[in-house]
Formats: structure tokens, C-alpha cells, sequence
């Protein structure tokens, strides 16, 4: 059974996280924030005596269900996400961007440059993390910022490892692709 | 660079993103949690459980609520709302106590955090500039 | 008898409130709170700067402080930095003086970025008798509208 203290460390620890990607998914703090705080209640209220281990994937997938829920209440997807879904194409026909950046970037200017410009780049990564299909960013951050693996982010998401490859792999190459566009090399 | 390179590259990001928090958000989400732990869902004997009736006269906080080894209450007449309120105030008092604790554990590391001076901030000075500009809006 | 029957309740009443008065006890007793020695490596990693003066503070300050501490293995290296800096500074302001820290930064983060720079840029410029003459004038507006009690 979680003690109060672990329950806390545990909620500190995700908060933030949980915060952001509320963010990418609604688009909008204040809703963001409602989500968040949604989402640790029913996780104390519900799950408070699990034992601390079993919280971390507990979480993950109430806070999905929380901003999948906040959606549905609110019936309309935010027009960003529409659009975007529409304009990022499924298939990319052009050359793996992924190949491009190994190519073009000197993986190691980053550490030149100056706070501004760091904070600039992070806060273009996280638009584009935002404008990515909801799917294809639910299985790149769960993989990649939860650090789930294929199978844990196969269960949070409800579907096959077979999808959750895929669309790590969509999202990873649209976030390439814009970052290119957008002159950033990581 | 490979998925799982660019992958760790945009995770990197994506924490300094979460680490620049303005400290307004910060505040909301120590009450998120705070009023979360509040709640938690507690299990098993070594609980206390106190007579809900008495509880609800009191005006208490959400505590568990079940049978408990409260049985000798009921024969006690009319001590036992006395007797019940008397440990609940206790508990109440303790658990407010806390809470405000908490609260302002939670306010004074969002000061510190701050960049603003602490010398501005500790001066009733700086609330009357603050007045100012808030009347200006 | 009946007298008997109270005694027995009262008495049942009073080992019922044990685990309470034990609770009650370890959060008002022992005005000392935990000794510098008593607690963990990485509480006093976190409050190092208040080393010295832990001694001295009363068991309620200590409790908020180690509240603090468990939230200090998350921040990032600079906000950990940013936190000691501030830390020895803020303990030693007077109560009264934390009182007024903590309202008027609640304030300030009700407004804007630029407010609230301004506003610091304007408490920074102000010449030590100007600052007298507000603080004066805000005393006694304060103490003719009698505002009411805050707490701690």
C-alpha cells in the first residue's frame, strides 16, 4: 500500500509531465491544469492503496482517459489537431528525413548556443510535438518521454505493439520533417 | 541518427520545456496534488475509522468511514456524540494543521524558486507598487 | 454504579484517542522537532543553508522546510542552486516579513509578466525616504481599515 509520502513523491515526480502533455493533447493550459488535477484525484482516490510500483502505469493510462474523456465531453477536436491530421501525410514519399539530419547537423552546436535559443528550439519542439496526430503523439511520448516500452505503451494505448511501432515511427518522421523545415538540428 | 537517438534528443527537450514551468502553474499543481492526497484511498486494519454520524455533525473532512472496533460507543448513551466529536475536532484539527502546512511549504518553495527579489517581496512597500500596477490594468 | 459506567466510558474514550494524542503529541511536542543529526543525507543536501540555524527553529517551521526538502531531488540543477541561494535569506525574515513575502507574491504572479518587472524595477529605484514615506502611509491606511488577522 502506498504511503501518503509515496503517493506524493510519485505525483511530484509527474506532475509536470503529465501538465505538458495535457497541454500538447487540449491545446489550452487552464483545461490542461483541470486534467491534471482530474487525473491525480481518481488515481488517489481509487488506486491510493496499491502498492507504489503499480502507480507509474496506473497513470499513464488514467491521464490518457482523462483527455481523451475531456474530448469527448467537449465533442470538438480542437481544428488545430484536424487540420494537422489532414496535412501530415501517413505515407512520406520523400527521403527519410531521419538520414537527413545524420547528414546535415552537427549533432554537438547545441551546446553553443545561448539559453534564448534553447528555449526557442523547446518551445518549437513542443508545437510541433502538439500539432502531431493525437495517436502518433501518444505512442512517440509514452515511448519516448514515459519511457514505456513497445508492449506497456501497446497497453496504455489499447492496441497492438504492431501499432504502436507504427505510429512511433510516423510521429518520429513528422517531427523530423517540421524540425527541418523549421531550421532546427538536434 | 537512428529512432531511438532522435527519440532521446526530443525527450531532452521536452524536460527542459517541463522544467520552465511558470511558478503560477507550478502553484496550481502542488494543489492538484495536495487536494489528491487529501483523498487518498486508504485499505485495510490499521485505519482509523470513525462513526460517519458523528463525522458529518462535525463538518469533517472526507476521511474513510466504516465499522472499526466502535461498537462500545452505541452503549455509552449520551457520551458518545461528546466522546466521538471530541476525537474528531482532534483529528480535524490535526489534519487542518497539516494541510496549512503543506500550503504554505508549497507558496514558500514558489518564493524561493522565484527571481524576484526576496527583499521587494518582503516589503509591504513592493504590495502598494503592486496595487499600483494592478490598478492600471 | 452509574458513576462507574462514566468512569469506564471516559476511560475507554480516552486509550480510543491514544493513537490521536500520539499523533497530537508528535505534531505539538518536542518543541525542538528533529535535530540536524536526525534527519536523512538528502534532507540535508536539500537544507544545507539552514544547517545553522535549524537548531533554533520552532518543530512547525522545521516541518514545512523538510516539506520543501522532498521537493528539492526534482528541480534541475539550477533551480536547486536558485533554491539555496534564497533559502538562508528567507528563514530569517521575521514572521511578519514571510507573511507579507508570500501575499505579495501570490500578487504579483496575479499580473503580467511586464507588471510585475516594473514593479520591481520601481521598488529597486525608489530612494530609502520615499520607501519610508509609502511604507508609513500604507501602515496607516492598513491599521484604519483594520484588516483582518492573517495567518503565521
Amino acid at each position: 500500500m502506498a504511503t501518503r509520502e509515496e503517493l506524493s513523491e510519485f505525483l511530484a515526480g509527474v506532475e509536470r509531465r503529465a501538465f505538458k502533455q495535457a497541454v500538447f493533447a487540449v491545446r489550452d493550459e487552464s483545461h490542461a491544469l483541470d486534467i491534471v488535477q482530474d487525473a491525480m484525484m481518481k488515481i488517489a482516490e481509487n488506486y491510493g492503496d496499491r502498492p507504489a510500483a503499480e502507480l507509474p502505469p496506473l497513470f499513464t493510462r488514467i491521464l490518457q482517459n482523462t483527455i481523451h474523456d475531456f474530448f469527448r465531453r467537449s465533442k470538438v477536436r480542437s481544428t488545430w489537431v484536424t487540420l494537422f491530421s489532414s496535412l501530415n501525410p501517413e505515407h512520406d514519399p520523400d527521403a527519410d528525413p531521419l538520414e537527413t539530419l545524420e547528414a546535415t547537423g552537427d549533432t554537438r552546436s547545441e551546446s553553443t548556443e545561448t539559453t534564448y535559443q534553447r528555449e526557442q528550439i523547446v518551445a518549437i519542439i513542443e508545437e510541433e510535438v502538439a500539432r502531431l496526430p493525437a495517436r502518433q503523439r501518444e505512442a512517440f511520448l509514452l515511448r519516448y518521454w514515459e519511457d514505456l516500452d513497445t508492449a506497456e505503451t501497446a497497453a496504455a494505448m489499447g492496441c497492438s505493439e504492431g501499432s504502436v511501432k507504427t505510429h512511433c515511427s510516423r510521429a518520429t518522421h513528422a517531427l523530423a520533417k517540421a524540425l527541418k523545415e523549421r531550421g532546427i538540428t538536434l | 541518427m537512428n529512432q531511438d537517438e532522435f527519440g532521446f534528443r526530443i525527450r531532452q527537450a521536452l524536460n527542459d520545456g517541463a522544467e520552465r514551468l511558470d511558478y503560477r502553474t507550478v502553484l496550481r499543481l502542488e494543489q492538484a496534488r495536495g487536494k489528491a492526497l487529501a483523498r487518498q484511498r486508504r485499505a485495510g486494519p490499521a485505519t482509523v475509522r470513525l462513526p460517519a454520524l458523528q463525522l458529518a455533525a462535525a463538518g469533517a473532512p472526507p476521511v474513510d468511514t466504516g465499522r472499526g472496533g466502535w461498537g462500545w460507543l452505541r452503549g455509552a448513551g449520551w457520551m458518545a456524540p461528546l466522546v466521538a466529536l471530541a476525537v474528531a475536532f482532534v483529528a480535524i484539527s490535526d489534519w487542518q494543521n497539516e494541510r496549512e502546512i503543506e500550503r504554505l511549504a508549497a507558496l514558500d518553495f514558489a518564493v524561493l524558486l522565484d527571481d524576484g527579489p526576496l527583499e521587494a517581496y518582503a516589503d509591504h512597500v513592493f504590495g502598494v507598487l503592486l496595487q499600483a500596477e494592478r490598478q492600471a490594468q | 454504579m452509574k458513576t462507574r459506567r462514566i468512569l469506564l466510558i471516559v476511560a475507554a474514550g480516552a486509550t480510543a484517542l491514544a493513537p490521536f494524542s500520539r499523533a497530537v503529541a508528535q505534531a505539538r511536542t518536542s518543541a525542538a522537532g528533529p535535530a540536524w543529526s536526525e534527519l536523512s543525507p538528502q534532507q540535508r543536501e536539500a537544507l544545507a543553508p539552514l544547517a545553522g540555524d535549524w537548531g533554533g527553529m520552532p518543530a512547525e517551521n522545521k516541518r514545512k522546510w523538510l516539506d520543501i526538502a522532498g521537493k528539492y531531488p526534482q528541480l534541475s540543477p539550477e533551480g536547486q542552486a536558485r533554491l539555496h541561494a534564497r533559502m538562508a535569506e528567507f528563514a530569517r525574515l521575521t514572521p511578519e516579513q514571510k507573511r507579507t513575502a508570500r501575499e505579495n507574491f501570490q500578487r504579483a504572479y496575479e499580473l503580467p509578466r511586464e507588471s510585475r518587472e516594473s514593479a520591481v524595477q520601481q521598488y529597486q529605484a525608489l530612494p530609502d525616504d520615499k520607501k519610508k514615506e509609502l511604507s508609513e502611509r500604507s501602515q496607516q491606511r492598513k491599521a484604519a481599515t483594520k484588516a483582518p488577522e492573517q495567518k503565521k
